[in-house]
């Protein structure tokens, strides 16, 4: 364990390093807060709620999402495909290290830096606009919570892991991981709640793993959900999660028997 | 004690046939034809305790591929290899805690960072104790003279700088086989130097076992008593360096300087076989056993001798010939 917190502690003063991508990656999210902020705010300005949220729950879910966002999603995994594919990944399989856990940590670190940045963004905005927060103080939902949240966590590593394995296979991984993100942070509820789309587009996302992501967590939070459909949402993360690791074990087993290490 | 033992061992690899031209890329989008190449075929070999080998051959010829399987980054397609006892593509850490590979071309170090992170990082992957990490990286730090780049980002490091750093965080787990592929390319003749005299310093010392591979004949000549010559796959020769320049190598070299005016070359030419000329200097090539009677009439003869030197025939040149006349027997 000792080793993967000291790749905790590299990648984050490594990650210092990296100001200006920093500073760009930060930019691109609060570009996207005040976007999304506007947006719900004027649609549900005339009465005071859209579909069937209020206003201060779309403005909850939108700033909680900023944070999820910083949380889970990541881009260390992405780098591990093109590790993959300039033979980089070859120092990985020489050294008595799990590689999937050696990226996992190398995100997390980027993930806290992350975290931290968008914790103080939201500070600074809540107190400019004075917007009204929802703050949840039943501590059944703020636990659940919290455990959606892990399992968001592990569940996003995991696919995305995965998508980066496709590298074994192809030069071109990138393009697919491209489109994948592109998707999963749509189909996520990273932009708004997947409810306020018509039932047929719902009754799909549910039976993929993206929903269960943003969204999912972020509706326990705003108390939507009552205990058997937390349980069920919680279920249906651990299904996810235990297909996904079950993938990539095979494609990692057979992608190392296709690995050639070019480049070295 | 054999530490690295081969046997059969083969690799192929499979490849697509990347046809020229626009309208054969778009039908490349739908069909691809297959190919395959053997990059080692078959190889046997030992080597014990302690050995410092050289692995020689052209680009392609199956070197790499082979210290890639031994260090389990590729599965080979078929045969057997045993390191320390271990199969290597299976990848135990307890393996994986023994043996170090070094690659000239890629590095391991953490590039914005000072190498001291990288060191640190290794200390904790390789469970060192903060004893022997002390010792280990204190004996090292010395032996390479390193001490003030310690704390410089590793990208403002010169490559001959970085290559001793990539170099001790290779060490810092005391491997018992070290694997190191082209240590010293794209360096500078000192650095190039440098690194050939600490790599003999350690091999001493601590009796670790190495394959080296590298371009430069200077590397092998000064450290390698065994090489093994690999062609298209194949091992063309494993032996003694010295068997192998009397085996492809069947003359001496006669460096003969003269006085005064000098001489004309047809003065010379009956002696052997004139390698270079000019009237104050010239090199001979002569059979190795008349190599000292053929001395010995040039010092008896008329021409006005300076000095004479018998020596044995550049190493590099021998692999050279041998590469390209592709002229390895078994």
């Amino acid at each position: 364990m000792k080793k993967y917190f000291t790749v905790f502690k590299t990648s984050w003063e490594n990650e210092l390093e990296y100001r200006f991508a920093f500073v760009l990656s930060r930019f691109r999210n609060i570009v996207y807060l005040l976007l999304l902020y506007y947006v719900w705010m004027n649609l549900s300005q005339m009465t005071g709620r859209f579909a069937m949220y209020r206003a201060e729950e779309l403005t909850t879910y939108v700033f909680l999402a900023h944070l999820l966002r910083s949380i889970i999603f990541g881009a260390q995994s992405r780098l591990a495909a093109l590790e993959i594919n300039d033979g980089t990944f070859s120092t990985y399989l020489v050294k008595p290290i799990t590689h999937f856990w050696f990226i996992f940590w190398r995100e997390l670190a980027q993930k806290m830096i992350y975290f931290i940045s968008a914790v103080c963004e939201l500070a600074i905005f809540i107190f400019f606009t004075k917007a009204n927060f929802l703050w949840q103080n039943n501590i059944k939902f703020l636990a659940f919570f919290a455990v959606a949240i892990l399992g968001s966590i592990f569940l996003y590593f995991l696919l995305t892991y995965l998508v980066s394995l496709l590298a074994f296979w192809s030069r071109e991984a990138m393009g697919p991981r491209f489109l994948f993100e592109w998707f999963m942070e749509f189909a996520s509820g990273a932009f708004f709640p997947l409810d306020i789309l018509s039932k047929n587009f719902l009754l799909v996302f549910q039976f993929l793993p993206f929903a269960y992501i943003i969204y999912f967590p972020l509706k326990i939070y705003l108390g939507k959900w009552d205990s058997w459909q937390i349980v069920m949402g919680i279920s249906m993360q651990l299904v996810f999660i235990v297909i996904s690791s079950l993938l990539v074990m095979v494609a990692w087993k057979r992608g190392l028997k296709r690995y050639c290490g070019e480049g070295i | 004690m054999a530490i690295i033992e081969i046997r059969n061992l083969s690799k192929t690899y499979e490849y697509y046939k990347k046809q020229l031209g626009l309208w054969a890329s778009v039908r490349g989008l739908f069909r691809r034809e297959k190919l395959y190449k053997e990059a080692v075929k078959e190889i046997n070999f030992t080597i014990d305790e302690g050995e410092l080998v050289g692995f020689l051959g052209p680009n392609g010829a199956g070197k790499t591929t082979t210290l890639k399987m031994l260090s389990g980054i590729l599965y080979p397609t078929s045969g057997e290899a045993k390191v320390l006892g271990h199969i290597p593509w299976k990848r135990e850490p307890k393996y994986q805690k023994q043996f170090a590979l070094v690659m000239g071309q890629k590095n391991q170090l953490w590039w914005d960072l000072p190498a001291m992170e990288s060191f640190i990082l290794n200390k904790e992957i390789y469970e060192v104790s903060d004893a022997d990490f002390k010792k280990n990286l204190d004996e090292l730090v010395e032996l390479l003279d390193i001490k003030d780049i310690l704390d410089v980002q590793v990208r403002k490091l010169s490559l001959g700088q970085r290559m001793k750093c990539e170099l001790v965080a290779a060490l810092l787990h005391k491997p018992k086989v070290l694997f190191l592929d082209e240590p010293t390319i794209g360096l500078d003749v000192v650095a190039q130097k440098n690194i050939r005299d600490f790599i003999k310093q350690y091999n001493q010392k601590n009796k670790t076992t190495i394959i080296l591979t590298s371009h430069y004949m200077e590397d092998v000549k000064e450290l390698c008593k065994r090489v093994i010559i690999i062609e298209e796959g194949k091992i063309g020769y494993d032996g003694d360096l010295v068997s192998l320049i009397e085996k492809y190598a069947p003359y001496k070299v006669l460096k003969i300087t003269f006085e005064g005016e000098g001489v004309k070359e047809e003065d010379v030419s009956n002696f052997g076989e004139v390698h270079q000329f000019t009237p104050h200097s010239i090199t001979l090539r002569v059979p190795r056993e008349k190599a000292k009677n053929v001395a010995r009439d040039i010092l008896s003869s008329n021409l006005p001798v300076d000095d004479i030197l018998i020596d044995e025939v550049d190493i590099s040149d021998v692999v050279r010939k041998i590469f390209s006349n592709n002229q390895i027997k078994k």
